[in-house]
């Protein structure tokens, strides 16, 4: 129920962010996500304090948890540099993650198997998710970052552009900065998420199963996060090189998310 | 005598053509010596700057012995005289309006830039040390500064100054947002460079560099905005520390090449550099804009965005031209005015010659006189000839006030030829 009305919130930012493409209204636009924040907050709360007596839908609890964090960081982000063109990719992201929250059909409400039942009565695996979805959403920003930064460097290269057209975009360096601190938040957090997925499932199955689609990416998307943030320490990545990283990164890391439902280690929480 | 211009500006040519026809700083003086010596021309200018090469002539008769594409190819050692196309050549009054328009920056790359004002005077001062300034351009060119400084006293080109220094400014928020930890290089102290440095620091950049082949005054510069100097052979090893680099130097060959401008990327870790070649020809190779992180914009790209705000711009620029023309205006009646005074004056010179030369010839046969007597004949002598001259001062001062340019001039010789003067 209240995940509706932070769709609806949502939505309602997004159409004010396109009607007023360029300037004005951001206070509005700031409202209107902050007050979806709040109800997704307030219907995620609702979801875990219902559990276990209501069966979880983890799945749909999860999309909105993103959609929550990413919420969050536009939040962050919208109040240090308010760059509109960031808010036109990740506005539209918040938009598309709540409503598949709310919207898509929802799984089989057996409930989850005992196996599950007693992780999830364990706190580890919340921390696991949370992890994770942070770390993810803090690519989702750079990636939202790294695709204006190449926007602005084309036009930069091109000379083609008049100067008046490119102020909505935000200046390269920043753009470059806002990136890398995004990837700086996300990937301690990722790596935290994903040793403690290796240790339960190291408890739980005796192994970890790497053939498993969800984990090979992530690990995958993984090691292309450390080589981005290496490659920028050791040798000065940055800019056009790192942002086209960050977009393969982003690429393996929606695979994993989108092949969730194939992984047999996960799909134990979805039936 | 006719007044003619020659001109490439980056309304007739491209940057390349523009380069090959430049004339450095250190070249002007021998330039101007050798149009002095250019059979026909009495006064000349040369205005060479980083967007245009044009040169004044006064020369005489309707100016047909003077060749200025020649001599411009002879001044910039090039074989040939360059294609006529690449060129403006105007005369007459054409040329006072265009260098009216070029003072009061109506045709600047940028309009309502401010540099190009103290480029035509500097250009002005070279020709007077020359000793090529003669009354026509005496007359002319001050009348141009006074015109510049009404345009912008009185409209709004300079209160939103778009030029190629805001461009620069511009750009370099793009790429930087926020200036206050940045580092400008400046590399040489040309006019146009200078500012756009002085203007990014206004806009908060932290710190300047200077380097000029002549270190006393990249030393200079550097102490006026507290900034350092290094010589220009340590290039290579202080480029590094700077952001934002501006090159306008009048050196023939391309100071940053793309091995030097990978250097300083590497050694800056891939930090960005965004290099403003404002020079002619070129400072910073142009295949320095391929390297990643590197973006170099040069005169050309630089009008090229700035052209976007010329719309903005359209109705300054049109009470610009107004004053212009009204500015014109009163400079030519002045010319003629002074066309018209010494013929006036000559004309009377010649009738009180031949009026005293007369009366002494006949005062001997007249015997001893009384002095009632002699002033008697010296008034009737004097209004016999005032009389007779004046029906035609009268009509030489009418001819002024009514008559064309073209009746007025045949008037002139007219009279001149008529009475021997």
């Amino acid at each position: 129920m209240w995940s509706r009305v932070a769709l609806v919130c949502y939505f309602v930012a997004l159409i004010v962010l396109i009607a007023y493409q360029r300037r004005g209204a951001s206070g509005l636009i700031r409202a209107a996500v902050a007050t979806g924040f709040l109800f997704q907050f307030v219907s995620l709360v609702e979801a875990l304090a219902a559990f276990p007596s209501q069966p979880l839908d983890l799945y749909h609890v999860i999309t909105s948890l993103l959609a929550f964090v990413v919420a969050a960081f536009f939040l962050m982000v919208y109040r240090a540099h308010s760059p509109r063109a960031l808010s036109l990719l990740v506005l539209p992201l918040v938009v598309i993650l709540a409503a598949v929250a709310v919207l898509a059909p929802l799984g089989a409400r057996s409930g989850p198997s005992p196996l599950a039942r007693s992780l999830l009565h364990n706190g580890w695996i919340y921390v696991h998710i949370l992890l994770i979805i942070v770390g993810y959403a803090g690519l989702v920003v750079a990636m939202a970052a790294g695709v204006l930064y190449l926007a602005a460097e084309r036009s930069l290269k091109a000379k083609a552009a008049p100067l008046a057209g490119q102020a909505w975009l935000p200046p390269l360096e920043k753009l470059d900065l806002l990136a890398y601190r995004a990837l700086l938040v996300g990937f301690p957090l990722l790596t935290a998420g994903l040793v403690i997925g290796a240790y339960w499932a190291d408890a739980l199955f005796g192994h970890v199963s790497l053939g498993d689609p969800t984990v090979l990416l992530a690990l995958l998307a993984w090691a292309i996060y450390l080589v981005l943030l290496f490659a920028r320490w050791s040798s000065g990545w940055r800019g056009r090189r790192s942002a086209y990283l960050t977009l393969i990164c982003f690429a393996v890391a929606l695979a994993g998310w989108l092949v969730n439902g194939l992984s047999r280690v996960h799909s134990i929480f979805l039936q | 005598m006719t007044l003619l211009l020659l001109g490439i500006s980056h309304h007739s040519a491209p940057i390349d053509e523009r380069e090959r026809l430049a004339i450095p700083p250190a070249g002007l003086e021998a330039a101007l010596r050798l149009l002095a010596a250019e059979p026909g021309v009495r006064e000349g200018l040369i205005l060479s700057t980083c967007n245009r090469v044009e040169v004044v002539a006064h020369a005489e008769d309707n100016g047909s012995a003077v060749d200025l594409r020649h001599w411009l190819a002879r001044a910039t050692g090039l074989p040939a005289p360059p294609d006529a196309s690449l060129f403006y050549q105007l005369r007459g009054n054409e040329v006072a309006r265009h260098l009216f328009r070029v003072a009061a920056s109506l045709d600047s790359v940028v309009v309502g830039e401010p540099q190009i004002l103290g480029q035509l005077k500097y250009a002005y001062a070279q020709a007077q040390a020359v000793g090529l300034v003669g009354a026509e351009l005496d007359a002319l060119l001050p009348r141009a500064f006074h015109a510049a400084k009404r345009v912008r006293a009185e409209t709004g080109i300079a209160a939103h100054p778009v030029s190629v220094s805001q461009a620069a400014v511009d750009l370099a928020r793009q790429i930087f947002g926020n200036l206050s930890q940045k580092t400008v290089l400046l590399i040489g102290t040309g006019a146009m460079g200078s500012i756009a440095a002085r203007y990014l620091l206004r806009q908060g950049a932290a710190r300047l560099l200077v380097t000029n082949r002549t270190f006393a005054s990249a030393q200079a510069l550097a102490a006026k905005h507290h900034g350092d100097a290094f010589p220009l052979e340590q290039l290579r090893e202080q480029g590094e520390h700077a952001d934002v680099v501006i090159a306008c130097t009048g050196s023939p060959h391309p100071l940053i090449s793309k091995a030097d401008a990978g250097h300083f990327l590497s050694r800056r870790r891939g930090r960005p550099m965004l290099f403003l070649d404002l020079a002619v020809p070129r400072d910073v190779e142009p295949s320095v804009h391929q390297l990643e992180n590197a973006f170099v914009y040069n005169v050309d790209d630089l009008d090229r965005v700035v052209r976007s705000n010329l719309a903005e711009r359209a109705q300054e620029a049109v009470d610009a031209e107004v004053i212009i023309e009204a500015e014109l205006r009163l400079y030519a009646e002045r010319r003629q005015a002074r066309d018209l005074a010494p013929t006036l004056a000559a004309l009377q010179t010649r009738a009180e010659a031949l009026r005293t030369a007369e009366w002494a010839r006949v005062r001997g046969r007249l015997g001893p006189l009384t002095p009632d007597q002699e002033q008697a004949a010296e008034a009737l002598t004097r209004s016999l000839m005032q009389k007779w001259l004046h029906q035609p001062m009268v009509q030489l001062k009418l001819a002024q006030l009514e008559a064309g340019a073209a009746d007025r001039d045949a008037l002139l010789q007219l009279v001149r030829r008529l009475f021997d003067l």
